[in-house]
């Protein structure tokens, strides 16, 4: 309704003091940590610059950074950038659907070609765009057609800026960030799984006033809010400093508000403006409230450690239960004498559990890694090898004479249904050079249906004996 | 005769850690105000202090002779610190959250006088009134 207008026009028709919207220009300021001195360019510029147009589009996400940034307008600043902006179009904001959804966006587009700031939520599937479609059309050409004719990018969240939850391993549908796909546009990211919303408001602010992004880290990210880590300003950093730790969650020292590293808070190395803006309505921020930062600002935050182990903590090293030594089957199918053996196991992922197991019973929400160990006999070391992983399987309850199904993990990591009647069938699940001790990484993520797997792994040397463990890693995977 | 009876306080010693470098910027500002009228802002969210170091700072500053409400987007609150022309400026928004709070080393906070822009409003409005009333 106001696009056409200027924000002077608009603050008149609103009736707004200009103490009011001076207010607003140094909260703004104070927040970029730009100069007082500043104050009067940016009142100028939000009072004479046309509203900015704005497209906000959602690739792979789960739309907590819009939902971040609409809880934070309704109260408190915020409020006053949606009439500096024009927010033409917005996945979930929209009355409109369909054709008229998309007449919406594309006009918004052409409208404003080379004006529109694109603002982009969720990581982008490239290896399979078949994942996620709009209207036929792939994120990844959704995003460049966009990309294209706006006047600067800003990635928000932390699965725009770094890929975050949908790029974390084994990275199903093969996720990228928006900075992998960008190169001749300013781009600024706004990681945090979610952002906090002012920084969004800011930098759009800075935009119109100065017309280039603020200053940025080698990530990419505003300076001003991400320049200085979590710890540095953390309520609980002089319990740090003077060496006063909570053990456990709930113990004494949780009690009385000391220092969380020992629980694997990861404040030290997470840049971040969580401890000074705060969240819900500056109430307090996770290490305040208790729990650890969990690093969500930061790229493979997912992926990089545990989420309760102090960083300094040692990495217990990974023992593998033994699995005895080997059954060896030549391609005329006899069984042949090998001095080869086998270790491997299953360990739930989800707390940062390494305790391998040869046996375990799970529920199929939990995240599971199998790996296994292969010591080769020392006839068979540096010659070339196909890497299998098959497993029997049977769902639960299934009668006691019911043969089990086959299946196999190919080189894309497929699970693939096998008959089992030769090993020739057996589709690679990697190709090797054998070294005497032959690491094989199976599996990592959920399980995808209940029942009883007993999982082999091993070797197929190219003149076709197979070397599989005889004992197999047995799971069972319960509701 | 009981302890508290005894009418001596014992004041414990104020630690000023952390503050010193804030207390001897300020020093200097009001040192430049006083000889060069220069003026100086200085954001408090810039410096990583504590609760506890805020209730100090603002309990060695004190209140001075003026305090000041703003309403604009929430309550704004300003007074003058017993230092004369070192003021403290905090703004919050309508749900009384904190949105800035800065030392303003000045004759008197820019946002307390009245802009040009709200006096020509301001003016109009009083001369559309008399209008109104046939009085002018």
């Amino acid at each position: 309704m106001y696009t056409n207008l200027t924000t002077d026009n608009y603050l008149w028709n609103k009736r707004i003091s200009r103490r009011h919207f001076i207010k607003f220009c140094t909260t703004i300021a104070s927040l970029l940590a730009l100069p007082p001195t500043m104050i009067p360019r940016i009142v100028h510029a939000l009072e004479t610059a046309p509203r900015l147009p704005v497209l906000w589009l959602s690739f792979q996400n789960c739309t907590g950074c819009s939902e971040s940034f609409l809880r934070a307008h309704t109260s408190s600043v915020e409020e006053l950038i949606f009439n500096q902006i024009s927010l033409d179009y917005h996945h979930n904001l929209q009355a409109a659907a369909g054709e008229t959804a998309e007449q919406i966006l594309a006009t918004a587009r052409e409208t404003h070609l080379g004006e529109y700031v694109l603002i982009v939520e969720g990581s982008l599937s490239l290896a399979h765009p078949g994942y996620s479609t709009t209207a036929g059309e792939s994120e990844v050409e959704i995003f460049q057609r966009f990309a294209q004719d706006a006047k600067a990018i800003i990635a928000v969240g932390t699965c725009a800026s770094f890929g975050g939850i949908p790029y974390a391993l084994p990275n199903p549908t093969g996720a990228v960030s928006l900075p992998e796909l960008v190169a001749n546009k300013p781009l600024i990211n706004v990681p945090g799984c979610p952002p906090i919303p002012v920084v969004i408001t800011s930098i759009l602010v800075h935009l119109i006033t100065f017309g280039v992004f603020p200053e940025m880290d080698t990530l990419k990210r505003p300076v001003s809010f991400y320049g200085e880590t979590v710890h540095k300003k953390c309520s609980r950093r002089q319990f740090f400093n003077d060496g006063l730790f909570a053990e456990t969650f709930g113990d004494n020292g949780a009690k009385q508000g000391w220092c969380l590293f020992k629980l694997g808070c990861k404040g030290t190395l997470t840049h971040n403006a969580c401890a000074t803006i705060k969240w819900n309505e500056s109430t307090s921020f996770p290490i305040e409230s208790g729990h650890g930062c969990l690093g969500c600002a930061e790229p493979n935050f997912w992926d990089n450690g545990r989420f309760y182990r102090a960083l300094t903590a040692a990495t217990e090293p990974v023992i593998l239960p033994y699995l005895g030594k080997a059954n060896a089957i030549n391609s005329t199918g006899q069984f042949l004498a090998t001095a080869t053996t086998f270790a491997g196991g299953i360990a739930l992922t989800n707390e940062g559990e390494t305790q391998f197991q040869p046996n375990l019973t799970l529920r199929l929400s939990r995240m599971v890694a199998i790996h296994g160990t292969i010591k080769v006999e020392p006839a068979h070391i540096g010659q070339a090898a196909d890497l299998v992983v098959f497993a029997a399987y049977r769902p639960l309850f299934a009668p006691a004479n019911l043969s089990p199904l086959y299946f196999l993990l190919d080189a894309k990591d497929n699970i693939l249904p096998w008959n089992r009647e030769n090993m020739i069938d057996l589709v690679p699940f990697r190709q090797t050079t054998l070294n005497a001790e032959q690491e094989v990484l199976m599996y990592e993520g959920q399980f995808i249906a209940t029942g009883s797997l007993e999982v082999y792994f091993g070797y197929r040397l190219s003149e076709g004996t197979v070397v599989t463990n005889s004992k197999a890693i047995k799971i069972m995977i319960t509701e | 005769m009981p302890l508290n009876n005894i009418p001596i306080q014992i004041k414990s010693k104020i630690s000023l850690g952390t503050l010193l470098p804030l207390l001897h910027e300020i020093r200097h500002a009001l040192t430049r105000l006083l000889h060069q009228k220069e003026e100086t802002a200085i954001d408090l969210r810039n410096f990583p202090l504590s609760q506890q170091d805020k209730q100090t700072l603002f309990q060695v500053l004190g209140k001075g002779e003026i305090q000041a409400e703003l309403t604009a987007l929430g309550r704004s609150l300003i007074w003058e610190t017993r230092l004369p022309g070192l003021w403290v400026v905090e703004h919050y928004n309508s749900d009384e959250i904190l949105l800035s709070q800065s030392l303003e080393i000045t004759g008197i906070p820019s946002i307390l006088t009245a802009p040009p822009e709200d006096i020509q409003q301001g003016l109009e409005q009083l001369q559309d009134w008399l209008k109104e009333e046939k009085i002018l």
